[in-house]
């Protein structure tokens, strides 16, 4: 009796305990579910996507050029600035974004390739349609995981105190809480990057399409999900090109003490399968290396890779409040002094005709579509109508000193829209995207590269370093004024006979053709084979302009770098016992 | 004869009013008794009749003072505080009391042995048996991890068998008085102090002195000086009180029973045509003998509530400068247009375009609004007695059933209002308020909860020759659900205990608990917690036995261990993940205007966030806590007591996200860990002295807590901070946290010079100045550090008791000492800008406690910083009695008479000018502390 009981007891507890704590369900996407609904699962590609930026005023773009030589911020106390100048503070690392979008990018990726669930989950009822997809977003997630893993070596490789070279820490699976460690968080070598990263771009090349464009007559892209309507996305092409960018990152002196000339050669040869597919494919779609191209053209067949569009208020932030803006960054004078003369000698050669008296007269066409100066005109794009003319001259309401205004006397051009006026009744605003990879960067990736490796008239890719150049110095620039090159470019010609030349031209070449773009500071970096930093830690200047049109240069500042890498953001350093700092950053955790 | 003696030692228990005594036997949780001398934990149980000495209003305001240890605080002096948003908490602070027991401010509520959240019931002293105060470790595992933060134990009344019918009829009445409301300027003032504000920022004054003469007059209808007290025309000084209680009791051989109600009216301050609070309550127990193990009971509490208030609230009287606008236009002035000709024979208001809304005319014609609560709580429990089977073991089956329903129904109605401008002495065209009134009532808000639970107790005593074993085992299942599916909670838990005592001189406990929530994933839903507790009565040893006459007891008892602590009604799901898709960017292919692949929005992109990460490992926090006590009397008369806790509240579930680094990606994604940790330590002390001398008693105590302040992070995820000072882990929770005012600018050099805050050109002479803290040149957010302390030195509590035949004195008293208040949180003493109304302290300490005045209300004047901050002590006479008993002994009907005068919040002192340190928001955004006299006559049958 006793233990009947105690069994029915026991029992009744047992079963009503069973389930009872079993919540309601709420109708939530969730870990249990989330397999069953594939917007959820394709939505971790899109996220991944979502996370690129649109626009270039952003610290690692053209905030990384102000922490360089080729711009400045008008406030002293604007994070990137005190950077530059040795008095950061570790809680506004200028780079932290690009660290933290990067990794929330990755682990996107990470859970869509996680056992493969995103490549076996179906999406679409049209089977061949579906297929189609399936395969793409497999490749999109390669390609992104292989980007953001890029963007993180190019920001954050350098070498650790000990001397050792690293990357970045590679993460290829989800993050879980429960197995969450930060002590066992390290950064993997600087080449083990690279190969995780050259191993993603192999393995999105297999999935990926040729090209997001649509060709006519084409029937394998007559699905509605391959052509165009990936324009957005990753392609064959753009891998090509990330393994451009990354080839030409690890054989830069920096990143490669042991000199291995044949990263070069995988450099120049990706870089050169970019050209030709532009040359030779896109041409039919209205690709010409010789036209000219605006900036707020985001469908241009300039555009290798674009990011997500947007509407940008970007001339607010060059503009002097004069015109309505806020004058946030300003050109350098020695960025002024990169830009050759009209006849593509520098200004230092002799043969330039460069005067001093008139130092804006007779130069190359990019500077005149890249930078404003005392004196220019922002002229209407659709009338040439005069909107605002330029005084920087001393006293002048644009010049250093006076209310919101360029500490430089210069401004930038490069990115506006001419067909937005703040005064106008309804301002006009363009459509933006930042171009993470287009035809002109990979020109130049071609040009230093080919050059490196073969020399710079030598063929081996089927073009040579030379023609690379002469495609940039010929071309219509965004102005749609020739280019300097149009009618024989005796400089470039006389630089191609010499290695030593020729190099330094492409670095020029580099600083002044994506001025603005955010590779200034890490161009200088990747060059420095030596870890001196005087070509890292010069001083910056900008002008006094006098009204007769000549100029004093105006020391501004000096940079201060305490090596040549990147710091990682301190709290990631402070959380992660084992992650280790970039050298010269000690105090930085 | 017999019915007469046992009404009179009922009454007599009822004169002792005290601190709540270890009474000889303890009601505990499951229908368990325990003696004092076998409890090793300090259980304290409340007076219930002293309770009813206190003027009427909610039992948890008549709980003040009385228990050693408990605090209890008013968050402004609220009539009633009615669940009118659902029932959001099983704790009694929520609303308008505050709790403070042994470093926890949570205190949750189980009436006959089941949570209710106390909004659902308010019960009276009239309907409870016992109400018993758990706060050590083992007592609150015995129950179980809904009591873990501390528990009021309340157990209703049941009757007794054999028992003759007793009826007593118990009538209140009486006024409730605001005993301070901090005031506002009048309009004369406020033109001035306006025109100063102003030209200190260089603008023209709006009022010359001709106008300002005309406010004089204090017209409230003028169109050009209108001058509104809206004090006088919006709020009583007072309002009235009123209960009426029955409650009978009888028990026969087989069957015995207990009724008690309670009728309660009160008013409001708001002088509206209705507003007001009446309750309606009702405990009925029945319970029934079958044969000779079987007791069956059943009981029912019910709640019927109304509150009727207007659509304005007693503060909106102030926040329109009593100059804005004439408040009632004549129909001469208005514009004859369409509009007014529709209206009729109504009254036409005034408004402003800078106060558009006219609160009078909103009181007068606004309409009501009615809270209507129903609350049913159903239990019904059988009580088996195994002793056919084992001798001493019996057992307890439970099933409660309970429901709330509130609803507030009623009309927002709409007055006809035109703009007037003052300054121009004319009015303009009709305002947004036309006059629209509703034709039928509308349903504004509801809410509703449900609980279900269910306990099967096993008890299981035995003795032999000075050896004692109690133990048992409960098994318990609930299942409460609240309006919506987020507030859907089920609790399974089984609790155990096993108790040894030897001689009533060793005693030694053991109680375990198995817990399982529903807001914890399957794996993760159980926790197992034991504790253990022990007590020495020295006064039973032998050796003792010497200094008996003097050393009456002592005892020394510790509890230590740990429990499950887990809100019932906290977030649900943390431990799942969570996903959500949104739209970005638009795309596709377009051949329209030669945008090929951007600037169209043939495509959507659709993107998926991660709110929240899954963690499976999500479970229980820990309440790990040790209480040591010591007990003591002295001469039979004097009882002197001293404890002493510490606790460790670990594992709180916490977002992590800001500990975890970012490469795991989780930026913009929740994650929710067990991770934080609280801790508090404190001391409790009491000495309570009662004697008889001849027809003369006299009774007084003291109690005093020490929180040494109170709870502190022990470990805090979001602990950012650049300097050590700014490091949060280790501090008190009650720290003040602000700017060191340093003084005043004196000059215009210190304004150039100093560091300053924010915007230096907008500094004035007279504005405060701040430490540069860490010395970088200027005055920003790493330059706070902690100015003071909410967290009081001491709460104390007085009790006072003197009693000659049948007339005697109660007298409560309690208070607190140390502590600061900022005064910079409330909008009393920072006000005052633009043309916004003034407060009487702007006016009175202009350059003084009060900065500077300026128009733009600056920033730098009003930031958290040791200038606001003052001294929070306060004493308080929180209730005295008076009463006379007549008897009759010879009276076939009425037993007894008793008379009662009583006030509630008598005086206070402090050292606060304007406001009450209890609560600085009351009278200024919470109801005022009120004072209540009432005069009572309790009649026994």
């Amino acid at each position: 009796m006793k233990k009947t009981l105690f069994v029915i007891w026991a029992s009744a507890l047992a079963i009503a305990s069973c389930s009872f704590l079993d919540p309601l369900e709420n109708g939530s996407y969730n870990e249990d579910n989330y397999q069953d609904y594939p917007k959820i699962i394709r939505g971790f590609v899109d996220k991944a996507y979502n996370l690129r930026p649109s626009s270039y005023n952003l610290a690692e773009f053209i905030g990384s050029e102000a922490a360089a030589d080729n711009a400045v911020y008008r406030l002293q106390n604007n994070n990137t600035r005190l950077f530059s100048v040795g008095a950061g503070n570790i809680n506004s690392n200028p780079f932290s974004t690009v660290w933290t979008r990067s990794y929330q990018a990755i682990n996107y990726c990470n859970m869509f390739l996680e056992n493969n669930i995103g490549l076996n989950t179906h999406y679409l009822l049209d089977p061949e349609s579906d297929e189609a997809l399936r395969i793409s977003l497999q490749g999109d997630a390669y390609a992104l995981r292989a980007w953001y893993h890029y963007d993180l070596l190019r920001v954050f490789g350098g070498k650790s105190a000990s001397g050792e070279l690293l990357g970045v820490p590679v993460m290829t699976a989800v993050s879980k809480i429960e197995d969450a460690d930060p002590s066992q968080v390290r950064r993997a070598s600087f080449e083990a990057t690279v190969k995780q990263i050259l191993d993603d771009c192999d393995s999105a090349y297999a999935y990926l399409p040729l090209s997001n464009r649509d060709y006519p007559g084409d029937k394998s892209y007559a699905t509605p999900v391959l052509g165009s309507v990936r324009y957005r996305c990753f392609d064959q092409v753009a891998i090509d090109g990330l393994r451009a960018m990354t080839w030409l990152l690890w054989a830069s002196p920096a990143f490669n003490p042991e000199g291995d000339r044949t990263r070069y050669e995988q450099a120049a040869l990706y870089a050169s399968r970019v050209i030709k597919h532009k040359l030779e494919k896109e041409s039919q779609l209205g690709f010409d290396p010789y036209a000219s191209f605006a900036w707020g053209d985001i469908n241009s067949p300039e555009i290798v890779l674009p990011t997500n569009v947007g509407s940008s208020s970007i001339e607010d932030v060059f503009y002097p409040q004069s015109f309505g803006g806020e004058a946030t960054l300003a050109p350098t004078q020695e960025l002024v002094d990169a830009f050759p003369m009209a006849n593509g000698f520098p200004i230092t050669d002799s043969r330039s005709g460069y005067d001093a008296s008139k130092p804006y007269d007779g130069r190359d066409p990019r500077f005149y579509a890249s930078i404003y100066y005392n004196g220019s005109q922002i002229l209407r794009n659709t009338n040439s109508e005069v909107m605002y003319t330029f005084d920087t001259s001393v006293g002048g309401k644009d010049a250093p000193g006076m209310l919101v205004t360029s500490p430089t006397a210069y401004y930038i051009k490069k990115f506006t829209y001419k067909g937005f006026n703040p005064y106008d009744a309804n301002p006009v605003r363009g459509y933006r995207t930042v171009f993470l990879m287009r035809w002109e960067q990979m020109c130049l990736i071609f040009a230093e590269a080919s050059s490196k490796a073969y020399g710079p008239l030598a063929t081996d890719c089927g073009l040579s370093a030379r023609d690379a150049l002469a495609y940039l110095r010929t071309r219509k620039t965004s102005d749609g004024t020739d280019g300097l090159g149009k009618g024989g470019d005796a400089y470039l010609d006389e630089c191609a006979l010499s290695a030593d030349k020729f190099d330094a031209l492409v670095k020029n070449e580099w600083r002044v053709v994506t001025c603005f773009e955010g590779t200034r500071y890490f161009n200088l970096r990747r060059w420095n084979s030596t870890g001196d930093l005087s070509d890292i830690n010069v001083t910056v200047h900008g002008a006094e302009v006098y009204a007769s049109g000549s100029f004093t240069p105006k020391e501004i500042e000096t940079r201060k770098f305490p090596s040549l890498w990147s710091p990682i953001p301190s709290v990631e350093i402070r959380k992660c016992a084992n992650l280790q700092q970039n050298a010269g950053w000690d105090n930085w955790k | 004869m017999k019915k007469i003696l046992f009404t009179s030692v009922l009454l007599l228990g009822a004169a002792v009013a005290s601190f709540a005594q270890q009474k000889d036997t303890l009601a505990m949780p499951f229908g368990r008794t325990v003696t004092a001398e076998r409890t090793t934990g300090s259980v304290r149980q409340v007076n219930v009749p002293s309770l009813e000495k206190t003027v009427t209003s909610d039992l948890r305001n008549r709980l003040t003072g009385l228990v050693p240890g408990l605090e209890v605080t008013e968050s402004g002096g609220s009539m009633f505080s009615p669940a009118t948003g659902g029932l959001n908490s099983y704790s009694l602070g929520s609303g308008a009391y505050s709790f403070y027991l042994k470093g926890f401010t949570t205190l949750n509520c189980i009436v006959d042995d089941v949570p209710v959240p106390f909004n659902q019931i308010l019960l009276d002293p009239n309907q409870i048996e016992s109400i018993t105060v758990l706060s050590d470790v083992l007592d609150k595992a015995k129950y179980g991890p809904i009591a873990s933060y501390g528990a009021l134990y309340i157990k209703t009344k049941t009757g007794r068998y054999n028992t003759p019918l007793r009826i007593n009829a118990d009538v209140e009445s009486g006024v409730s008085m605001i005993s301070s409301l901090p005031e506002w300027v009048d309009g004369v003032s406020y033109a001035i102090l306006n025109n100063m504000a102003r030209a200190e920022a260089g603008l023209s004054p709006l009022y010359d002195d001709a106008t300002i003469a005309q406010f004089e007059l204090k017209d409230p209808n003028s169109l050009s000086a209108p001058n509104v007290d809206y004090k006088s025309l919006m709020l009583r000084q007072m309002y009235p009180t009123a209960r009426i209680s029955f409650d009978a009791s009888a028990g026969s051989r087989n069957i015995r029973f207990n009724v008690a109600m309670n009728a309660i009216h009160t008013g409001d301050i708001v002088r509206a045509a209705t507003s007001d609070y009446n309750k309606l309550n009702l405990v009925a127990n029945v319970a029934t003998r079958i044969g000779r193990y079987v007791e069956a009971s059943a009981a029912f509490k019910g709640l019927v509530s109304y509150r009727t208030k207007g659509n304005v609230s007693w503060y909106n009287y102030r926040s329109v400068p009593a100059v804005a606008y004439p408040l009632v236009l004549s129909s001469f002035d208005v514009p004859d247009d369409e509009s007014y000709n529709a209206t009729g024979d109504k009254t036409i208001y005034g408004v402003s375009k800078t106060f558009t809304t006219n609160y009078y005319a909103k009181m007068l014609e606004g309409g009501t609004y009615t809270t209507r609560n129903r609350s049913g709580i159903f239990d019904v429990a059988l009580d088996v007695d195994w002793g056919w089977l084992l001798k001493g073991l019996t057992s307890r089956t439970s099933l409660e059933y309970s429901s709330f329903l509130s609803t507030t129904i009623g009309k927002n109605n709409d007055y006809i209002a035109y703009y007037c401008n003052p300054s121009w002495g004319i009015v303009e065209e009709l305002s947004d308020h036309k006059g629209n009134t509703q034709t039928s009532r509308n349903t504004s808000s509801t809410a509703t909860g449900q609980n279900l639970a269910f306990y099967h107790r096993f008890d299981y005593g035995w003795k032999g020759a000075g050896h004692n074993v109690d133990a048992g085992i409960t098994y318990y299942m609930s299942n409460s659900a609240q309006t919506g599916d987020a507030n859907y909670q089920k609790q399974l838990y089984l609790t155990g205990n096993v108790a040894y005592d030897y001689m009533d001189r060793y005693c030694v406990e053991v109680a375990a608990q198995y817990a399982g929530s529903s807001r914890f994933k399957k794996g993760s839903r159980f926790g197992f917690f034991p504790t253990v507790g022990a007590k020495w009565n020295l006064h039973n040893e032998a050796f003792m036995a010497g200094t008996k006459d003097v050393l009456t007891k002592l005892s020394l008892h510790a509890q230590v261990g740990e429990i499950g602590n887990a809100d019932i009604f906290g977030t649900q799901y943390l431990y799942q993940a969570s996903y959500a898709t949104s739209n970005g960017m638009t795309y596709g292919p377009s051949i329209n205007g030669g945008e090929w692949w951007f600037g169209t929005n043939t495509h959507t992109s659709v993107y998926t966030n991660v709110q929240r990460l899954a963690n499976s490992q999500l479970s229980w926090a820990r309440l790990r806590q040790a209480d040591l006590g010591v007990d003591a009397q002295l001469l039979g008369c004097i009882d002197l007591g001293a404890e002493y806790y510490r606790w460790l509240r670990d594992g709180i579930a916490v977002d992590v996200t800001s500990v975890l680094p970012y490469l795991y990606g989780l930026d913009g994604t929740t994650v929710y860990d067990n991770f934080e940790a609280r801790s508090a330590q404190g001391l409790n002390l009491y000495a309570q002295f009662h004697r008889q001398f001849g027809d003369f008693f006299v009774g007084a105590g003291a109690s005093c807590s020490f929180g040494f302040g109170e709870q502190y992070y022990t470990k805090l995820v979001d602990d950012t901070y650049s300097y050590d000072y700014q490091k949060k882990t280790g501090t008190s929770t009650s720290s003040i946290w602000g700017y060191r005012c340093i003084g005043k600018y004196v000059d215009e050099d210190e304004i150039a010079d100093l560091p300053a805050y924010g915007d230096r050109s907008a500094l004035r002479i007279g504005d405060l100045v701040y430490e540069d803290v860490n010395g970088d040149g200027s005055i920003d957010a790493n330059d706070r550090v902690i100015i003071g302390t909410s967290a009081p030195d001491m709460r104390y509590s007085i009790n006072l008791n003197f009693g000659w035949k049948n007339l005697e004195l109660n007298m409560v008293a309690t208070g607190r000492a140390g502590g600061n208040v900022n005064l910079s949180s409330s909008g009393y003493f920072t006000g005052g800008s633009g043309m916004g109304n003034y407060s009487a302290f702007v006016l009175n300490e202009l350059g003084g406690d009060y900065p500077r005045l300026s128009y733009d209300n600056l920033t730098n004047n009003f930031l958290s910083s040791d200038f606001w901050l003052r001294n929070a002590s306060w004493f308080k006479l929180q209730n005295v009695d008076l009463s006379y008993r007549f008897d009759f002994p010879k009276s076939k009907a009425v037993k007894s008479l008793k008379v009662d005068l009583r006030g509630d919040n008598l005086f206070s002192i402090h050292g606060l000018r304007y406001v009450d340190p209890e609560d600085i928001d009351a009278g200024v955004s919470a109801y005022p502390f009120m004072r209540t006299i009432t005069l009572g006559a309790k009649i026994t049958f």
